[in-house]
């Protein structure tokens, strides 16, 4: 060890961590003036320290505790669900589905006469059906968000 | 004295067990007391945060998770927090210790001669105290009077481990070279 590192000497003087590295700070203090000086140090401080001694606080402080008690609110966790499934499991589910259904309506839109024309025009050409139906899939999700946001907040601050 | 556990009695406390959250009161009080009144040097201050620390238990409970850590460490976590919050809106009347706050004298100690000489020791340790910044002075409190390892300091406080010794280490260099070491030498 060195002089420059005190934690050895730390772990010698409040016995932490492991015993032998305790043994080497000890070995150590025999050569190094810095260290045994530090060493001094906190055995001083523990003396000066050890003037402030315990004191009990006032001995109606619990009657006090409790008199505010009934006015606190008590947090209760939530119940948990029956079977609930792990949140990565449930995203990877949702995902999934919606992918069975846009490949679903992407056959619908395809068989539709419209999309004969629809689908000649830039940029429906390159994307698809699929492709459609994924814009027409997050067009409709932005805006059952946006029609969604007043309702969401209101409900929020009045649950507080 | 309950000779229930402290998981035991958080259990029931979280079930409106008043009686419970009183064996846990009884059973820290002295320690959390001490812990707060030595980190603000402020008697009035640390009834006051001893108190909403132990309405803050009884609120929360049924948070507890043994396997994060005691109760002990819990609770003055809570309260260290609840002292950081507080010392930060600089409110308070930070002047040294005034002699009535001072705690009683320990009559075993043949180095103080007198009571007023005690008290002035006593107060000198507040005094020393409030001049550290207040990470500095938590870690020495935990350390020198409530005998927390350094690795229970830094999940008590936060802060890693390595940052708690640094904190000690800066401490006891300002403590040197403020308190009167010749009165303290072996």
């Amino acid at each position: 060890m060195s002089g420059d590192d005190k934690n050895p000497v730390l772990a010698l003087y409040f016995e932490e961590g492991r015993s032998s590295r305790r043994k080497a700070a000890l070995h150590h203090l025999g050569d190094c003036e810095d260290c045994r000086e530090y060493l001094e140090t906190l055995e001083r401080t523990g003396r000066f320290l050890e003037r402030w001694a315990d004191e009990r606080p006032a001995p109606d402080m619990f009657d006090r505790i409790a008199a505010a008690l009934p006015a606190q609110p008590r947090h209760r966790p939530k119940a948990a669900a029956a079977n609930p499934l792990p949140p990565l499991a449930a995203i990877a589910a949702a995902i999934a589905a919606i992918i069975a259904v846009l490949l679903k309506v992407q056959d619908l839109v395809a068989g539709f006469p419209w999309w004969n024309s629809l689908g000649q025009a830039w940029p429906f050409r390159s994307i698809g059906p699929l492709g459609f139906c994924v814009l027409a899939f997050f067009a409709l999700g932005a805006f059952a968000t946006l029609s969604l946001a007043p309702f969401l907040y209101f409900h929020s601050r009045s649950n507080g | 004295m309950d000779s229930r556990s402290d998981q035991e009695l958080m259990e029931r406390t979280a079930e409106g067990d008043i009686m419970a959250l009183k064996a846990l009161y009884r059973r820290y009080e002295v320690p959390v007391f001490n812990l707060i009144f030595r980190s603000t040097s402020n008697r009035e201050l640390a009834q006051d945060l001893l108190q909403e620390t132990f309405t803050r238990l009884w609120t929360v409970a049924s948070l507890f998770d043994p396997r994060r850590g005691t109760v002990k460490s819990w609770l003055f976590t809570m309260a260290l927090n609840l002292t950081r919050t507080e010392m930060s809106k600089k409110v308070h009347d930070l002047k040294p210790l005034r002699l009535d706050d001072a705690p009683p004298c320990r009559s075993d100690d043949p180095e103080v001669g007198s009571a007023v000489e005690g008290e002035e020791l006593r107060t000198e340790v507040a005094r020393e105290l409030d001049k550290l910044p207040p990470q500095y002075r938590e870690v020495i409190v935990l350390k020198y009077y409530h005998h927390l390892t350094f690795d229970e300091i830094a999940r008590t406080t936060g802060a890693p481990s390595g940052t708690v010794r640094a904190r000690f280490h800066r401490a006891i260099a300002r403590l040197r070279g403020h308190v009167r070491w010749k009165d303290f030498a072996s």
